[in-house]
């Protein structure tokens, strides 16, 4: 039978090497896309969920196991992602406009909408929905932390109040103002 | 009709609502057009965004993992040796200060007195070119620094402003 992660944790919290590098191997990549998902760059990601299994090789002992390992890592790993951007906020901010920038200096065909009556609606149809995760990434880290634990990781609204830190009454607001964000951040652009 | 129930209107759409607060939000949704098309609204985003949820770069992960390692050697090995020569840049600091004295004491205009402390006082002054070198002397951190530390004397006097 596989030896479950909490049992493991344990085992790390006592310096085991090989509980260690079986924990990192079952964790690694779902850790990577959770810091990518919120911090949407590579080698931050990279940095920052390497990170965080050196903050558990430090501080498994703190794990006492009153919440699931996942749940108690993945607050680990957000804790870290949330606090960089906090700390980073200006380059982010500056990095971000001139990103938006580049996206507004399109080519004249591509400013100007299309005929009604696209024959290639599918590819339109495909754009409308790759744009709500670009139009997710102007939400807060918060917002969009909530977002990608309930939407792409499908916690459950109580497991994702436990990895932000507080109350589900909480996490449901991140939630709604995020979805009305979205809601009318796309709806004004299909007024245009 | 009842307040909007905003925030739950959300919750309600992604299917996370106890029982009796979903009851409550659909007696709402019965006699409300406004949240009955947000819940709508909601309930397309939720699908549109797990359904076209990106998916990360392609990560090389034993080099992943090999990084990993190599940071937790790089951590582990750096931890015990600056606890210890930390001091030495303190011992750089104490030494200006004790010449920075000197200097004050001097410009007091009073002659020092043939004693021992004014023997350790002259000796200090013969180092006057750490005062020269305050500016390099007051950047210095750790021990990355030591060498500089050591060739205090073979800097350039390098005044500024």
């Amino acid at each position: 039978m596989e030896t479950s992660d909490e049992a493991l944790c344990q085992r790390v919290a006592g310096h085991d090497e090989s509980a260690f590098d079986l924990l990192v191997e079952r964790y690694q990549q779902r850790a990577f896309r959770l810091a990518w998902s919120i911090l949407r760059d590579t080698e931050e990601a990279r940095d920052l969920s390497q990170e965080a299994f050196m903050r558990l090789w430090a501080a498994a002992g703190s794990f006492r196991g009153h919440a699931r390992f996942s749940t108690w890592f993945y607050r680990l790993l957000v804790n870290l992602c949330l606090d960089h951007r906090r700390k980073h906020r200006w380059w982010h901010q500056v990095f971000s406009r001139e990103e938006r920038a580049d996206r507004e200096q399109e080519s004249p065909l591509e400013r100007h909408a299309g005929p009604a009556t696209d024959p290639t609606e599918t590819i339109g149809r495909e754009r409308a929905l790759a744009s709500v995760w670009d139009a997710a990434q102007r939400l807060s880290p918060q917002q969009r932390a909530v977002l990608v634990l309930h939407v792409q990781e499908e916690m459950a609204m109580s497991d994702v109040a436990a990895v932000m830190g507080c109350a589900e009454a909480t996490a449901r607001v991140h939630l709604h103002r995020a979805l009305t964000t979205l809601r009318a951040t796309l709806g004004k652009k299909e007024e245009r | 009709m009842s307040r909007h129930p905003d925030a739950e209107l959300s919750a309600y759409a992604a299917g996370s609502l106890a029982n009796d607060d979903r009851a409550r939000v659909e007696r709402h949704l019965a006699d409300c057009a406004a949240c009955r098309a947000a819940v709508a609204d909601f309930r397309v985003l939720l699908e549109q965004l797990a359904a076209t949820a990106p998916a990360p770069p392609e990560i090389a992960w034993p080099r992943y993992r090999a990084e990993l390692g190599a940071r937790r050697e790089a951590r582990a090995s750096a931890s015990w040796p600056s606890r210890w020569l930390r001091p030495l840049p303190l011992a750089a600091a104490t030494a200006v200060a004790a010449a920075c004295a000197v200097v004050l004491y001097l410009a007091n205009g009073t002659p020092p007195a043939a004693d021992l402390a004014s023997i350790e006082y002259e000796g200090l002054a013969a180092r006057m070119e750490l005062i020269d070198n305050y500016r390099a002397v007051e950047q210095l951190d750790l021990l990355e620094d030591l060498d500089v530390i050591r060739n205090l004397d073979r800097l350039a006097p390098t005044r500024e402003g």
